[in-house]
Parts: C-alpha cells; structure tokens; sequence
C-alpha cells in the first residue's frame, strides 16, 4: 500500500516539472495543493419545504508550490477559511463541494483526506480555543500520531521548555499558545501546511517575526498557505497572494506586484486593496460585498468597479492568465492603461490637504475656550487580584487631537480606553476630564466604540433604532461611512459585522461626544473598509473639534490618521 | 479571527437553517395545537357537569368498553371523565404554582443581579438553602406545616419551584447590564429605568417565559405525587394522584385500567407542556425570531 | 495557603450555614403545624385528665416557647439525642439510621445503575445524533421524564408482581420472617422492582443532559482541529469527548442524589419498602413530629455530602479550579 503510494506520487512528480517548465519557468517545483474551480454550497431550506442551496464559494482556484508561502487575503465573508475547512474535510454535514482539490497531482477525496491528514497535511488554527481546553500541552502536541520525545523536540524548537509540557491551554499565555499551535505542524512533517489567521492582535513586527517559521517550513521543501485578511503582512511575507473576493478568486499575483503601491497588479479590487492600506492612499471604495444568497448577475465586483462595462454586469469573467499572473475580470488593467485609468487623483475627501505628514487638516478648536483635557492619572487596574493589567499609567488628550495607541494585543489598551470612558473605574489614581471627574449623567461628552460590534448592540432591536438612541446622523455622515437607508430596517443577525460597526461609529459620532475612544474597531474589517470608517470618523473629528482616541496594533494605521502616537 | 469566526457563523448558521424555517412554521403550528389542547382539557374538567363523574355503583369495576373509554373504578366513576376533572384541576394548580414561582423568581432574580453584594449573595444562598432539601421533602415539610390539604399542596408546590428560575434570570439579567449595548446606552445618557425597560426586559422576557413554562410540568407532577402520597387534594377528589392511589388497593383484582389511563394522561399533559416550552423557545431565539 | 484548601474550607463554611438554616426552617416548618404534640402523643381519643397532659407536655418542654424548644432540639441532635418517635416508641436517631440503611441499599443501587448506563447511552447518543438509536433513546428518555414515578411503580408492580408473579408486591423482606433467616437473595428479589423503577427514572435526565454534552464535544473548535490533524472518531472519543463530558457527568451524578431520595420516597410508598422515605410519609401523615425532622435532617445531609463530594472532585479534576488560573508567560 504505501508502496505503491510512494510510487505513483513519483510519477506525478515527474509529470509536473515537465508541466511546470513549459508555463511558468519559475514554478518548475512541485505542485503541492491545486484547487482548481471550487464550488462550496450549503444546502437550506427556503420557504416552506424547497430545498435551496446557498453557494459560498464559487469557482475558486488556487495552488502552492514546495518552497513557497502563499497568501490568502480577503476580506470577512469572501470564503478564506471554508476553503482551508474544504481541503481538510472538515466541512459540516450540510456542505456540498465541487471541483477539483488535488494533493501532489492526486484527487484529494476522503479517503485520502483521511489519510493524509495530520500526516501530510498540518493544519494551524488560528487560537487557543482549538486545542482541548482539558488536555495538557505534550499530550495535545502529541496527537495520536507522534510519540511524546517528537512533541518534545517540536516544542523544543519553539523554545518550550519542559515546564509547558504539563499546562493546561488556559495557563498558556498567548505568545506560548502560538507556538504551541505551530509545534503541531512541525511534528507532523507534512508537506503541506495551512495556517488559519496566525497572527491576530499582532503588531506588524511581531506577525513578521511569526511568519519566520512559515519561511522555515517552506525552506525545508514544504508549501505553505498562510490565510490572513492583514494584506501587509502578506506581501511583505509572502511568495504569492491569492485575492479573495466574495467566493472567488480574484487574482493570482506574486508578492512583489504588491510593492510599489500595487502598479504591476491585474485586478481593480487588488488595486483597491493596495490603495486603501493606510501607507498608501488609504482610499476607500463604496459599496459592500455581496451576499451569497444574493450575488449579481456578471462580475461579483462590478457594483463598485471604477472600470466597469456593460459587458461586465451581463458575463461572468473567467480566472484567466494574464502579464505573469492569473486575473478574473474582463479589462484586466495592462501596461498601457495603467497610467491613463488608474492617475495618481487624491481622495477628494476635502480634508487631504495642507502640510501635515498624515495627510489631514489640523484640528478646529473652540477659540474662546481652548480645548478641554481628558487626563488619566497614574491609574492602576487589574480585573484579578495580584495580576495588574495596568500600572501606574499617565495618559492624556486635549479636544480636536487625533491619538494613537498602539501596541500587541494584551498590554492593557482596551483596559485604559475603558477607564478614559468611565466603563470602569481605576483601583487607584484618577481620571479627570476638565479637571474635573468624568461627568456620568446624561449624554457621556467621552464616547466607546467597542471591537465587537454583535456585542455592542442590542439583538431584539432594528439597527434604526440603535442609531436613534444616540441621534439621527445627517444623511451626509451615513454616506460617508457607507450606511444604506435600507439596513435600518434590518436586525442585528441579518448584518456582518462590517455593516454593524459603521452602525456603532454613526451612534458614537453624535456632536455631543468631546472624545470618541475606538477600541480595536476596523481590526474585523478588510482594509478598504477601514479606509472607509477611519476617513469619515476624521472628518467629523477635524469639523466638530472631536478628540479621537484610536486604539490599534497597526502602526501604519496609527500613524496614518493621529497626530500623536503613545506606545503601551 | 472574524473570518473564522464569521465563516463558522455562516456554516453552523447554515446548518441551522437547514431546520430553522420549517422548523419555525412547524413550533408556531405546534404552539397553537398544544396550547387548544391543554385549554380545552381545562375547560372541559372545568365545565363538566359533575353527573358525567358521579359514583354509579350499577357501573362499577367495569374494563374499558364503548361507553367507558377508560372503564370504571369500584365506585362505579366513569375513569375518562373522572381523570379529565382531575387533569383540569392539576392544570389549575400547576398554572398557580408556576406562576407564583416564576413571579418569585423574576423579581429574586432581578433584585439579585440589579443589587449584587450582599442582596445578592442572600438570594443565592436562599436558593442553595431550597436546593439542599430534597424537593419531595420540602414539599412534604409545607404541606405538612399548613396541616395538607389543598392549601397545602398549592403552597408547597408554589413555593418551591423558584430556586433554579432565580439563578437562570440573575445570571441573564447580570449578562446584559454589563453587556456592552447596556454600556453603550449608559454612556449616552440613558438611565437605569429606560435602561431595564428597554433593553433587559426584552432579552429577559422570553428566557422568563420560557422558564415559567417548563416550571409547569414539574408542578403538576409534584401535586400529583403529594396528593398520591395523601398530602394533597382529597383521596375522595378526582386528581390523577388521588386516583392512582386508591387504584393500588384493585391492582391486585386485575383492574389495570385504573393505573394505566390516567397515568397516560398524566405523561401526556406532561409532555405536552415540556414541547411547549422547547418550542416557544426556539420561536423566541433571537437568531430565529425575525424572519 | 493553597487554593485547593482555600476552596475546600469556603465549601465547609458554607455547608455549615446552611445546614444550620435547613435546622432552623425544618424546625420552624414542622412546629408551625396544626398539630398539637400532647395529644399525637397520647392519642387523640385518650381520656387522661389535664393534669397528666400538662406533665407530659412539661416533661418534653412542648410547654417552652418555640425558640428555647429549638435550641433543646438542636442541642439534642448534636449530642446524639434525636427525640423519640411517637410511632414506633423507639429512639429517632435508631429508627432514622436503621430505615436509611435499608434505603441506601435501593437508592445506591439505582444511584449507579442510572449514572452508569444514563453516562453510556448519552454518549451513545451524542455521538449519533439523529440516528434512529438516538431518536428511540431520546424519546423514550423523554417520556420517562414526563412519567410520575409512583405512576411508573405502579406499572412495575402490576406487571411484574401481579401479572406475571415475578417479584413479591411490597416489603424488603417476606412478611413474618424473622430479621435473621432472611437470606440475601430473598433481600435482592425484594430490592429488585423498587431499584428498577428508581433507576429508569433517573436515567432520563443523565442520558439527555450528557447527551448535549456531547454533541457541545464534537462541535466544538478542538474537534475541528483534532479532526483536521487526523483523529478518527474513535480516538477523537477516547481522547477529548470522555474527557471534557466527564466533569459535568460528575456534577450532574452528584446532584441528582436530591431526585433519587424524593423518587425513593414515593417508589418506597407504593412497594411498601421500609426505607426512610416511607418513614417521612408515616411521621407526616401521622404527626410524629421528631421524627419528620430526623428525616429531613438526614435528608439534607444526604444532598449536602453529595454536593460537597462532587465540589471536592470538582476542585481535584479541574485544573482551572485547581489552579486558580494564573497564566504563564513564556
């Protein structure tokens, strides 16, 4: 049995580089993973009893090589992590797929999916959440194909030493709870490894440090998928990208056609993409990403495509190749019309003006009074007796001043935005607003927008009325941050999170609030969504003399919209 | 991690639909059907002209036959009619109990969560203190100190069903005023009456339902067993306990009918109420409830 | 002081209040009754002269004020002396301890039986959910939850002693048979009947409940990535679904200890078992008011050493208990 496994996938092998070399010279290693027009569906039903499948994924395709690492970006909803679900079989019951999957030239079915999982195949979830949260780690690691001296080695690698062999994930802090993730890859061998958003909450510097792994892997001959909606880190870690959009595959581009503000790319949502990260134009799009239940006729990006063509809205355009890479529309941006189509126009935001280095006009300020100061006062915080999350703290911020906070995920940012707000209160120093303690009757002048908006809305109400118990914003602040009249009417489970956040950010963005404290809020959201939220919550900041605090581990995203920026 | 998170959403939503809207159309029929038939076993033993229960000892230890469904005891009582009438006053009992509990309950539970503390550690240490008698005990111990009877079984039964309700509304009410739309509603000014009105009362009301509805079937089963045991209604009354119990003394003359039948309608009545309540919760699910 | 001792010692204190309390309501319940204690004690149709009442009453302090009456109470219990029981004339801690061990032999029993099969069928269950096992299992479980258990006795007796003669009707032992020519099967054919029907209806809620549990196991997000890193569903069972089902099944064991006294209290009624259920039924029924209160007494302590045991394991198998869950930082 193995025999004859090991002998067929020395044929495939052969057969591919003999392919590799005739398309694309550069690829002349083995193809590892080839999805190759992928239909995933879910089957529902509609009304009454007629049976409906719900398509989520369609016409995907994707492949990687030994040796390299392929990114997978896009964002929330466009299918990123079902397609790993697919490859591993580990769909639900109710999924339905079509299309090819193959693993070294050879149909991945179930069988063999059985077969090579956890042998040849590694999967890394994203969190602690996937390990057994009874189960001690050298057990975990281990698995029920390695002996305990392999997890050992593997979490030796890491810089686990024994004392982590006995803790329970719970006791693991999130820095060992990764690598305890990745050190289930590593002892699996595999030659293919595909990891599930491994970097979240990290700042950039600490997602590129993580990323060294992967590049160990793929050097050692291994082909790496690396799922992520951070496009930063892709294109500055990655071989390739694949661009996910709505189901589908986008474009197929190498790393590099990303650098140089993305001018050698293909697809006009990778420019968006690209334009939209806060370094670059930080230009936003409108629109939404379709809905699966309710995709329009032609191209699934043609609703807010700059190029688009009536062509476009009647054909479905096929994944095609196209100047060195693989591209899903049917005016692919070439050489020539790259300068004349695309220009190098600003946002005509009306704020994009003047000298700052951000891009941004200075803030308005009421002359007369000057501007009022939130301060904290060497505040100290700690939920758990004995384990502070903050200590002795200084921290303040006038009216009009757009700050940044910024730091990995875990030092305590949330913490002190809850404290500036009033949500909770400091076991000692103080928080001071004009001087005076925070004003806690009526409209609160220091506003939060939480990272989670489900959470930060009341499920049995319409989202009309959520807006209402604020204000009722001016239909041009609603435009600004993307809202549709129509989404008023609809309740909370019907919206993606996306939609329900620029709800939140209308509700906090009421005049009466002096300084608005935005914890983590764009970090669910793709990148030209977050140009979208940040641009719109600047505007009413800079016109209204609005303090915004800005919570992140993006530095590229702090420095792109504060005045100021302090490290925690 | 919203992809993921989104994308497992979306399949297990998926994979919920796939019995949510026939499932939906399914408990709203279901709600409908269950509740005429537990009103119209109310209001027929209610209504019921005593004469169709009388004794008729010209009929009496009689096996099910066409003209008594459910055959008659030694006194001649026609066991359908006579189990009916005691259905509807179980339902009676059952429907008070399950309401003073509940009452109890939603406002422990309220004040527990609103005032935390020591209010609230007195409540849950009441609720532990009600928990750590056996139930069967504590309900013999009221009905006991009130000298039994109906009086009696209605307070025992009444008064002991609050302790887990209490503890499912403190921990709901607790999560939604710290819950994040409570905070955000707080910071702009809203206070705590607009905030309890608006915003607990709706996310609490059906789990408050809900938990009242299934606090019914365990009432009824608790009258039925206080009265079995001679605590409760009279021996002499048509209730399910009281005629399981003189139907011991016949078993042994073979007169199965006298157990099996109101038994039966007993676990019916039951069950009914247990669908009942799993189905109200479903159609008030707020990942359900708006379609 | 570690957290296990910390967490021990909260436990006891607690206990020891509530126990206090359930004397005081028992106490206040039973007293509240109208029953006078002269006359259950001397009869309701004695003709003895005040003069003798008024001693009887003395002598017993039933002429005390309630809470000096308590305190008399309490300080008995605690030294040993229970009261008399006005029924059978004979010490209440001896009649209490007797009747409890004749139960315990039925409520163990059932105990396990239930727990044991309840834990397996859930299992079985959960892990095929919506096959037609499952289906028949579950609804069968739910019918047995929504049957009064005397009404299930009942069945069994009428089934199994009259109908086909199997099993005596009532008693723990033939009637008339001296306590030492009973031999143990004659006990065990006596225990049969009772301990099934205590059993079936404890089952119902352990099988459903750790059927949940497992069906919460495998869709979970450890499961996707065992599954992912090639567990079958066997190893998948054996290393994670035991495992993470067993702490809540130890919760629920333990606290279903509370359901098996007051199911045993009526299938003692109806097979006529001399347990200590039967006995609170007769001291109710009959104003023997001592007695009520020994069994109720012992009632809650029954509840509380399985809450304390179950807390206690709680506290030794879980390690974020155990811990007091300090994160590491590495």
């Amino acid at each position: 049995m193995a025999d004859s496994m090991l002998d067929q996938r020395e044929s495939i092998e052969g057969a591919n580089g003999i392919e590799g070399v005739q398309t694309r010279p550069e690829n002349a290693r083995e193809a590892i993973l080839e999805v190759e027009g992928l239909f995933l569906s879910f089957t529902q039903y509609g009304t009454g009893l007629r049976q409906r499948d719900l398509e989520v994924i369609h016409d995907l395709s994707l492949s990687a090589h030994a040796g390299e690492i392929v990114a997978v970006v896009g964002a929330s909803g466009s299918g990123k992590s079902l397609l790993a679900h697919a490859i591993f079989g580990i769909l639900p019951d109710n999924a339905r797929v079509a299309g090819s999957i193959r693993f070294r030239g050879q149909e991945l079915d179930t069988q063999l999916q059985a077969r090579l999982r956890g042998s040849s195949m590694a999967f890394v979830p994203q969190s602690v959440d996937y390990l057994d949260p009874l189960m001690r780690t050298l057990e975990q690691v281990r698995g029920v194909r390695a002996t305990a001296d392999r997890a050992r080695m593997a979490l030796d690698r890491f810089g686990l030493d024994e004392r982590v062999d006995t803790l329970y994930p719970f006791e693991l802090s999130g820095g060992m709870a990764r690598r305890v993730l990745v050190s289930t890859a590593v002892i699996e061998d595999a030659d293919l490894i595909v990891a599930d958003e491994p970097t979240p909450g990290m700042t950039l510097e600490m997602a590129r440090e993580a990323m060294k792994t992967f590049r160990e892997f793929a050097d050692a001959g291994k082909a790496v998928v690396v799922i992520t909606h951070d496009l930063d880190l892709a294109y500055s870690t990655a071989d390739k990208i694949v661009v996910f959009y709505a189901g589908q595959t986008f474009e197929i581009a190498d790393a590099a056609d990303f650098r140089d503000g993305g001018v050698r790319l293909r697809h006009p949502y990778s420019r968006a993409l690209v334009d939209a990260l806060p370094q670059n134009g930080f230009k936003p799009t409108p629109g939404t990403q379709p809905y699966a239940d309710n995709l329009p006729q032609g191209c699934l990006y043609a609703n807010r495509c700059p190029l688009k063509t009536g062509e476009c809205t009647a054909e479905h355009p096929p994944l095609r190749d196209f100047a060195g890479g693989r591209v899903r529309c049917l005016h692919p941006v070439s050489e020539e019309r790259r300068d004349g189509v695309w220009g190098d126009e600003s946002v005509d935001d009306g704020l994009a003006t003047g000298s700052q280095a951000n891009g941004f006009a200075q803030a308005r300020v009421e002359p007369s009074r000057g501007p009022r100061l939130l301060e904290a006062r060497s505040v100290s915080f700690s939920y758990k007796e004995g384990v502070p999350v903050l200590e002795d703290i200084d921290f303040s911020i006038r009216e009009g001043e757009i700050v940044g906070l910024y730091g990995p995920s875990g030092r305590g940012k949330s913490t002190l935005g809850y404290l500036l707000s009033g949500r909770e209160k400091p076991q000692s120093g103080t928080v001071l607003w004009d001087g005076e303690p925070l004003p806690m009757r009526g409209y609160r002048p220091i506003q939060l927008v939480y990272q989670h908006p489900e959470r930060a809305v009341n499920p049995r109400w319409q989202l009309g009325r959520t807006l209402a118990e604020s204000w009722e914003p001016p239909k041009e602040l609603q435009d600004a941050l993307g809202i549709e009249d129509a989404w008023k009417k609809r309740w909370p489970n019907e919206l993606s999170g996306g939609e329900l956040q620029r709800f939140c950010i209308a509700r906090a963005l009421n005049p009466q609030t002096r300084i608005l404290i935005c914890d983590e809020i764009t970090t669910m959201l793709d990148v030209v969504t977050q140009a979208q939220v940040w641009r719109a919550i600047v505007k009413q900041a800079r016109e209204h003399g609005m303090g915004v605090i800005a919570i992140t581990h993006s530095l590229a995203l702090a420095e792109r919209i504060c005045d100021r920026i302090v490290e925690i | 991690m919203a992809e993921l998170v989104a994308s497992r959403a979306a399949s297990r939503e998926a994979r919920k639909n796939v019995r949510t809207s026939n499932r939906r159309r399914r408990a709203i029929m279901l709600a409908i059907v269950l509740g005429v038939i537990l009103v119209a076993a109310l209001v027929a033993g209610l209504t019921m002209s005593p004469d169709l229960y009388a004794s008729d000892y010209s009929q009496k230890q009689q096996a099910p036959n066409a003209v008594h469904w459910f055959g008659t005891d030694f006194q001649g009582h026609d066991m359908f009619c006579f189990s009916i009438r005691g259905l509807a006053l179980s339902i009676v009992i059952g429907l008070l109990a399950s309401a003073v509990s509940g009452f109890v309950a939603l406002i422990l539970g309220s004040i527990s969560a609103i005032c935390g503390g020591w209010v609230d550690k007195v409540i849950l240490w009441l609720a532990d203190l009600f928990m750590s008698i056996p139930h069967m005990v504590m309900l013999l111990l009221i009905s006991f100190s009130v000298g039994g009877g109906t009086l009696g079984v209605v307070l025992a039964v009444a008064l002991t069903h609050w302790p887990s309700l209490t503890r499912v509304i403190r921990a709901e009410v607790l999560r939604i005023r710290t819950g994040e739309f409570v905070a955000a509603s707080r910071a702009m000014g809203k206070g705590n009456v607009w905030i309890a009105w608006h915003h607990v009362v709706p996310n609490v009301l059906p789990q408050f339902i809900v938990g009242t509805i299934l606090l019914f079937p365990h009432a009824i089963l608790h009258e039925s067993a206080l009265t079995f045991l001679g605590f409760g209604l009279p021996l002499d009354s048509p209730a399910i306990g009281a005629i399981l119990s003189s139907s011991m003394k016949y078993l042994a003359t073979g007169a199965w009918w006298l157990a099996v039948f109101p038994g039966l309608m007993m676990v019916a009545i039951v069950l009914l109420t247990f669908t009942l309540g799993d189905d109200i919760k479903q159609l008030t699910d707020p990942h359900t409830v708006q379609e | 002081m570690s957290a296990q001792t910390k967490f021990i010692i909260k436990n006891v204190i607690r206990v020891v209040t509530l126990l206090f309390a359930v004397s005081v309501i028992t106490f206040a319940l039973a007293t509240m009754a109208p029953i006078d204690p002269v006359e259950a004690y001397a009869g309701s149709e004695n003709h003895l002269p005040q003069e003798q009442l008024d001693q009887i009453a003395a002598k017993w302090g039933w002429d005390q004020p309630p809470i000096q009456r308590y305190l008399n109470w309490i300080g008995g219990v605690l030294t040993g002396d229970w009261g008399i029981s006005v029924i059978y004339h004979r010490p209440v801690f001896d009649v209490v301890g007797e009747r409890f061990l004749t139960s315990l032999a039925l409520m163990g029993t059932a105990w396990i039986i239930s727990g044991v099969l309840g834990f397996g069928l859930g299992i079985l269950c959960g892990l095929r959910q919506n096959s037609w096992a499952d289906r028949i299992i579950k609804g069968f479980c739910l019918v047995l939850a929504a049957a009064p258990t005397f009404w299930l006795a009942l069945l069994a007796l009428m089934f199994f002693s009259v109908f086909l003669g199997w099993f005596p009707t009532g008693l723990a032992a033939p009637a008339g048979m001296r306590a030492e020519d009973v031999t143990l099967a004659m006990r065990l054919h006596h225990l049969f009947l009772p301990a099934l029907v205590l059993s079936v209806t404890g089952i119902a809620q352990i099988t459903l409940q750790t059927r949940e549990k497992t069906i919460e196991a495998r869709l979970s997000d450890y499961a996707l990535f065992a599954r992912a890193r090639g567990e079958t569903e066997r190893q998948f069972t054996r290393r994670h679904v035991l495992r993470n089902i067993a702490l809540p099944a130890i919760t629920l064991q333990f606290g279903s200890i509370s359901e098996i006294f007051g199911g045993s209290v009526l299938a003692e009624q109806v097979f006529s078992y001399p347990g200590i259920g039967n006995a609170a039924v007769a001291a109710a029924l009959r104003g023997d008011i001592p007695l009520l209160l020994g069994v109720a007494l012992v009632a809650a302590l029954f509840v509380f050493a399985g809450n304390m045991v179950a807390n206690i394991l709680y506290g030794v198998v879980d390690p974020r208990i155990r811990a007091g869950s300090e994160a590491i930082d590495g």
